[in-house]
């Protein structure tokens, strides 16, 4: 049972944690050959908001989301940080809601790991995950490593 | 940034997930050739219940008594199957704490715990003692559920 696929889902709030997350799938990735699937998931509003500024023409319906993924923060930065850790590296994007979508991706991907991250803290300040990862973990297909923020913590 | 060290935390209820568990770890310390430290947090209850059981004396430490368990001998035993250096921890009181402070005191690359979708009483989302490794480890927690793919 090789571990061939991790997928690393992210979106705009992992930008701060980006090297993390980067470090934490090529620690697993680089070593066993595997590769990387970054999988940035958006709403038709999400991408109606950001169309122009991403340098869109086309209406969600017509539009790649794998190329949409490619261009969002901080898709790029995984992408370049994974690349010059010797992994392959792959963008996929998917409409829809961001946990219920990278399941679905993951699930399509035949994904053997998903690397999420994630930091918030409650209005009382305890810690809790993010909604996506915790989704992400309550319905993965396969085990989910979790990375967080130690900056907020320490 | 290599993975030398892995911490895998297990607790009495991974006793139905012990084998998803092994192989989870296995997967990245044969490729990895990390080393792993399997360690089984007790409550202090359990770990009374447990230590007479296995008829220890009372001043047993929570090493030997881990590796006894049967859920840490069902998984020392995969993974020396597989080849895996591993050696066996035990820790006794707030599970979740003590998995953590472990993995800080052993310097660990990684943490790997078992869970479900919810604790048997709905509060907890991943079961308490997962939920508080993931949200405090000091490196990335892989979080591992018996359910995958059902």
């Amino acid at each position: 049972m090789a571990i061939e696929t991790v997928v690393v889902a992210v979106g705009p709030m992992d930008a701060v944690r980006a090297a993390a997350m980067a470090d934490a799938t090529a620690e697993v990735a680089a070593p066993l050959g595997a590769t990387a699937v970054v999988v940035h998931a958006f709403t038709e509003q999400e991408y109606e908001g950001i169309r122009e500024e991403l340098g869109f023409e086309a209406r969600v319906e017509d539009v790649d989301p794998d190329a949409v993924a490619g261009r969002r923060t901080p898709v790029p930065e995984l992408e370049e940080r994974l690349g010059a850790a010797g992994v392959d590296v792959e963008v996929r994007g998917a409409v829809g809601e961001a946990g219920p979508a990278v399941v679905e991706l993951a699930t399509a991907l035949d994904a053997d790991r998903i690397v999420v991250g994630g930091r918030r803290r409650s209005a009382a300040g305890k810690a809790v995950y993010g909604s996506t990862s915790q989704e992400v973990m309550g319905s993965a297909p396969c085990p989910v490593t979790y990375v967080r923020d130690r900056e907020l913590v320490e | 940034m290599a993975i030398e060290k892995i911490l895998l935390g297990v607790v009495s209820a991974d006793d139905d997930r012990l084998d998803v568990l092994a192989s989870s770890v296995i997967d990245v310390a044969v490729p990895t050739g990390a080393s792993v430290v399997v360690v089984h947090a007790f409550t202090d209850e359990e770990f009374d219940d447990v230590r007479s059981r296995l008829e220890f004396a009372a001043d047993v430490d929570a090493n030997t008594v881990a590796a006894r368990h049967a859920n840490v001998r069902a998984v020392v035993d995969r993974l020396e199957a597989a080849g895996v250096p591993c050696e066996v921890r035990g820790v006794v009181g707030d599970r979740g704490e003590a998995v953590v402070d472990l993995a800080e005191g052993i310097g660990a690359d990684r943490v790997v715990v078992g869970g479900r979708r919810r604790s048997p009483a709905g509060k907890a989302m991943f079961g308490s003692t997962p939920q508080s490794v993931l949200l405090t480890a000091p490196c990335p927690t892989t979080f591992v559920r018996g359910d995958h793919g059902e």
